[in-house]
């Protein structure tokens, strides 16, 4: 992880400049580590405290040395540039916290292409459902990276499996909410199998379904 | 017969887009959902037994033939047992839904098998799909 460094290099104005590009690049995420931000809401420094994202998402502590730097402030600049999809791709080669960022990305990218063509170009992959579920699984980072497919929507759902008895779905909307179903043999009856079905927003998702307690999908 | 109830022992055949297929190849239940634009009524299956064919593998080829046009690389078939689906669907949903599958052609029409599954609209649309997508038995690469 690198620590931005050259900012300081930069003149206030051309901060502000770079940063706004950075806000409206960011605005669907959940920045985990925002290091930079618009003059007079955020501030940057050890501990700062950073609204994160103002719409869904609760306040955030950042420290500086855990933070996610743009060591090349010309990329960052380019990011706000291309649109919306290309934004977030290269925004999770370059930024994403988990490790798994260039496959998340590629997969992405697939998907959005398989959409297209399956439909004639009549449906495109949904950004602000997309931009969620990388929000949360940036949020919650210890969970193994899901497989993806999409619904006839362009909405994705993400899959987290074991063998052929345990799964994870999540299905997240463009308007922030998300379905999800679990299934997993029932721990008392083996035989039998457990169902769990439920709609909540995917930044409450982790404690919504409990996620915890099924301990394959994490790393 | 247009509206012919198919055989609880049959088998629906329902194309699924790569799209709503995982990297792992699982199907989705995004692959049970109705389209919105234009809204779908129905979703569109094929009646398998209704298919020429000494075994299932045969059936499957000549519903590879039906759908060249539309098929891709990583686009698959879900074979649904028409009866278990229903009762695994009656069983688990809330509501005690129940579905239907329908013949949706003619013998002299050129898709014949042409079938449809009913009865999955509603405000729990999407826990009916995973619970079709749960109920597939088998699925085949349609490439």
């Amino acid at each position: 992880m690198k620590v931005l460094t050259n900012i300081s290099s930069l003149t206030r104005g051309d901060k502000i400049e770079a940063l706004a590009g950075v806000q409206a690049f960011i605005e669907p995420f959940d920045l985990q580590h925002a290091c930079v931000a618009p003059v007079g809401q955020f501030r940057i420094g050890p501990a700062a405290r950073v609204v994160t994202n103002p719409f869904n998402y609760r306040e955030r502590r950042v420290d500086m040395a855990d933070a996610v730097a743009f060591s090349n402030v010309g990329e960052v600049e380019s990011v706000k540039t291309r649109e919306p999809l290309a934004a977030l791709l290269d925004y999770l080669e370059k930024f994403f916290v988990p490790g798994y960022g260039p496959q998340l990305a590629s997969r992405l990218r697939q998907l959005a292409e398989d959409i297209k063509g399956d439909y004639e170009g009549a449906v495109e992959l949904s950004l602000a459902s997309a931009s969620y579920l990388v929000s949360f699984l940036e949020k919650n980072r210890r969970l193994k990276r899901p497989t993806l497919s999409a619904t006839p929507a362009g909405t994705i759902i993400a899959h987290w499996r074991e063998g052929q008895e345990k799964m994870v779905s999540a299905h997240f909307l463009p308007d922030g909410r998300l379905n999800f179903v679990a299934a997993f043999p029932n721990p008392r009856h083996a035989q039998q199998r457990a169902r769990v079905t439920g709609t909540t927003t995917s930044d409450a998702f982790f404690e919504t379904a409990r996620l915890e307690t099924y301990g394959w999908v994490s790393q | 017969m247009r509206g012919q109830p198919l055989p609880d022992d049959d088998h629906a055949v329902r194309y699924c887009k790569r799209s709503t297929i995982d990297e792992d190849g699982f199907i989705g239940h995004g692959a049970f959902m109705l389209r919105d634009n234009p809204r779908e009524e129905y979703l569109s299956a094929n009646w398998l037994e209704k298919l020429p064919g000494g075994d299932e593998a045969e059936r499957i080829a000549e519903l590879c033939r039906i759908h060249l046009l539309e098929r891709k690389p990583r686009d698959r078939f879900a074979l649904l047992r028409v009866g278990d689906t229903v009762e695994a669907v009656r069983a688990r949903s809330e509501a005690d839904k129940v579905l239907r599958f329908l013949r949706e052609a003619a013998d002299e029409d050129p898709d014949y098998s042409h079938a449809g599954i009913h009865g999955t609209d509603g405000p729990d649309e999407e826990d009916t799909a995973q619970l079709l997508a749960d109920a597939i038995c088998r699925t085949y690469s349609a490439s």
